[in-house]
């Protein structure tokens, strides 16, 4: 598939994933070929069937939903127990908006 | 360390021989009647992990404080009542390093969770733990569950105990190499597109992929989320079923999970079975799906199913005429719903953080860069690109109707027959590198595996005598959704 290796690049910043010039260079061609196998779907003449999202056929999915009920759930403490960086029980970050 | 090259079974003499020769139901039964007991068993196996390990890489966190405490308390419970101390009270199970425990390490084999203690466990843990099982430790995988050889971990990978050459398959190759080499009774594994069917076959242990929503997915570590089940890795198909007595049934942490009352596995395994109807589909043995099966997995298959008519079945030629499509819709479908699950390592809930980020954007992009494997890279990249505007519907959409199309296929074929049975891969365990460099080459493993994920059936890798290469074999079987019983009863005629 002719994808563009500014495409790709796109690709890359929407995926929040950052790529070398060099691994660029090794990542395009073999991108290209999985999206040659993958394009094989295009010979496959699947109009007239419903998309499948889910991972049961419709009649095999449980319909109904759990009652709204608050039931137990993490502590802030257990919540936090991994974060990189908490402060004053939240979650840290970087600066987010400019003084 | 000395080792034979065909397993890391103790030489024989050895005192704990007897305590690994058993299997899941074997030693449950001797823990109940009191003739061994639950921590001399935790021992043995600690042991032979010790010894092992290393070599083979089946585990990537063993709890060994962990294991000694719960078997100190499953032999409470079975000195008090041993019936009532729970289905697998004492019996050691390792369990995938995907699937959360609660206070244990838990990395999914990614740098990205390098350092990450689950707060709490997998509903599959409660269960486990509610059963009185012993767990011994957290087994290695392909990163994310990522791949079909267990090389993509990024901590070491896991070689096959018949030949250290070779691979054990992926991605749950840490739970059937420990298996397989007597490092564990029994395993967890998670199953996307051949997870757990794939490395049993390698390692000539049993898999069973559940039908989708038997088992609750509540602590597994999400990849394909319409794809991915838990299911046991076992010696043989009575430990599957007490596996599944324990794992299946309705969690209403998990909305997917089906509300259908679980059947008792263990029991109808020693019903009587009924002729079986079986379905090869033609597709699978001829030579339509990337050339076919190698000679020898045709020829072990082709033996198993003339031992299956020699037992009562009838073989059918059935057709899937669709299944040329599947690896192509699950290589569309899996990423897409990966790049969206693994949105969720930024560096700001747990985890890896990149060191002195310049901002929020900035910690991001060098977090999920220097803690994703190429491969989960790879499948981010090819997820977004399947989902992004302008290809969603020539892709995601496509593949998505696919899976409509595959299931049509399904139920017409089980409309004449009562089971389907082929190959699990195409060729036995392949060599550690032989595939690294090109990913389609490796994505080929689960042509014959996709199509149960795919369509939500459950399916079953059954062990078969090796071959002239001496490599395990073995056959696959398919079954309507919710008949897990009738797969492993047909597996049974088989042993």
């Amino acid at each position: 598939m002719k994808i563009s290796r500014r495409e790709v690049e796109k690709i890359a910043d929407l995926s929040q994933l950052e790529y070398s010039q060099e691994e660029m260079e090794e990542f395009v061609p073999r991108f290209r070929e999985i999206l040659d196998h993958i394009s094989r779907l295009d010979e496959l003449d699947a109009q007239g069937a419903e998309p499948m999202y889910h991972g049961l056929p419709e009649e095999e999915l449980s319909e109904d939903l759990r009652e709204d009920e608050v039931s137990p759930v993490l502590s802030r403490k257990e919540a936090l127990q991994n974060a990189p960086e908490a402060l004053e029980g939240e979650f840290r970050v970087p600066k987010v908006i400019e003084s | 360390m000395s080792q034979e090259r065909d397993s890391g079974k103790p030489a024989s003499g050895d005192a704990s021989d007897g305590i690994l020769s058993w299997t899941a139901v074997q030693l449950r039964d001797r823990l109940r009647s009191g003739q061994t007991g639950a921590e001399e068993v935790c021992e043995a196996y600690l042991e032979q992990i010790r010894r092992h390990n290393q070599d083979l890489g089946c585990f990537l966190t063993v709890d060994e404080e962990g294991a000694r405490e719960q078997a100190r308390q499953a032999a409470k419970r079975l000195s008090r009542d041993p019936h009532e101390a729970g289905a697998l009270a004492g019996v050691p199970v390792a369990v995938k390093d995907n699937i959360v425990t609660k206070g244990l390490r838990t990395t999914a084999a990614s740098k990205i969770l390098d350092n990450f203690i689950p707060p709490y466990d997998a509903s599959v843990v409660t269960r486990l733990r509610r059963a009185g099982a012993v767990i011994l430790g957290k087994t290695n995988l392909d990163e994310f569950a990522m791949g079909s050889s267990t090389e993509n971990s990024a901590y070491f990978p896991t070689r096959n105990p018949h030949d250290r050459e070779r691979v054990p398959g992926g991605s749950s190759g840490g739970s059937a190499a420990a298996v397989a080499a007597r490092l564990a009774p029994a395993a967890l594994g998670s199953d996307t597109g051949g997870s757990i069917r794939q490395p049993a076959a390698f390692c000539g242990v049993s898999g069973l992929k559940p039908t989708y929503g038997r088992v609750s997915r509540y602590g597994l570590i999400a990849f394909g989320s319409s794809l991915d089940q838990i299911g046991p890795i076992t010696r043989d198909v009575r430990d599957a079923a007490l596996l599944m007595d324990v794992l299946a049934g309705h969690d209403p942490q998990d909305a997917t999970s089906s509300r259908r009352p679980a059947p008792d596995f263990s029991g109808l395994l020693e019903r009587d079975r009924k002729p079986l109807r079986i379905g090869v589909p033609r597709q699978w043995m001829g030579d339509g799906l990337q050339g076919g099966p190698d000679p020898e997995v045709k020829r072990a298959v082709q033996q198993a199913l003339e031992h299956l008519e020699s037992q009562g079945c009838r073989i059918e030629d059935v057709s899937l005429p669709h299944s040329e499509y599947a690896i192509a819709a699950y290589y569309i479908v899996a990423p897409a719903e990966a790049s969206s699950n693994l949105m969720r390592y930024d560096g700001v809930r747990y985890g890896l953080r990149a060191d002195n980020p310049r901002d929020l954007q900035d910690m991001y992009r060098r977090t999920r860069t220097q803690g994703f494997g190429d491969e989960v890279k790879r499948r981010i990249m090819l997820g977004t690109f399947v989902l992004s505007a302008g290809y969603i519907e020539a892709f995601y959409s496509k593949a998505a109707r696919t899976r409509r199309v595959l299931l049509e296929d399904y139920r017409k074929a089980f409309a004449q027959v009562d089971l389907i049975a082929g190959p699990v891969a195409p060729t036995p365990a392949f060599k550690l590198g032989e595939k690294t460099a090109d990913p389609w080459q490796m994505y080929l493993s689960d042509i014959y595996t996709v199509t149960a994920n795919l369509t939500g059936i459950p399916a079953l890798s059954v062990p078969l005598p090796p071959g002239p290469s001496g490599l395990p074999l073995a056959l696959q079987l398919q079954a309507p959704h919710f008949q897990e019983p009738l797969l492993l009863q047909s597996a049974r005629l088989l042993g």
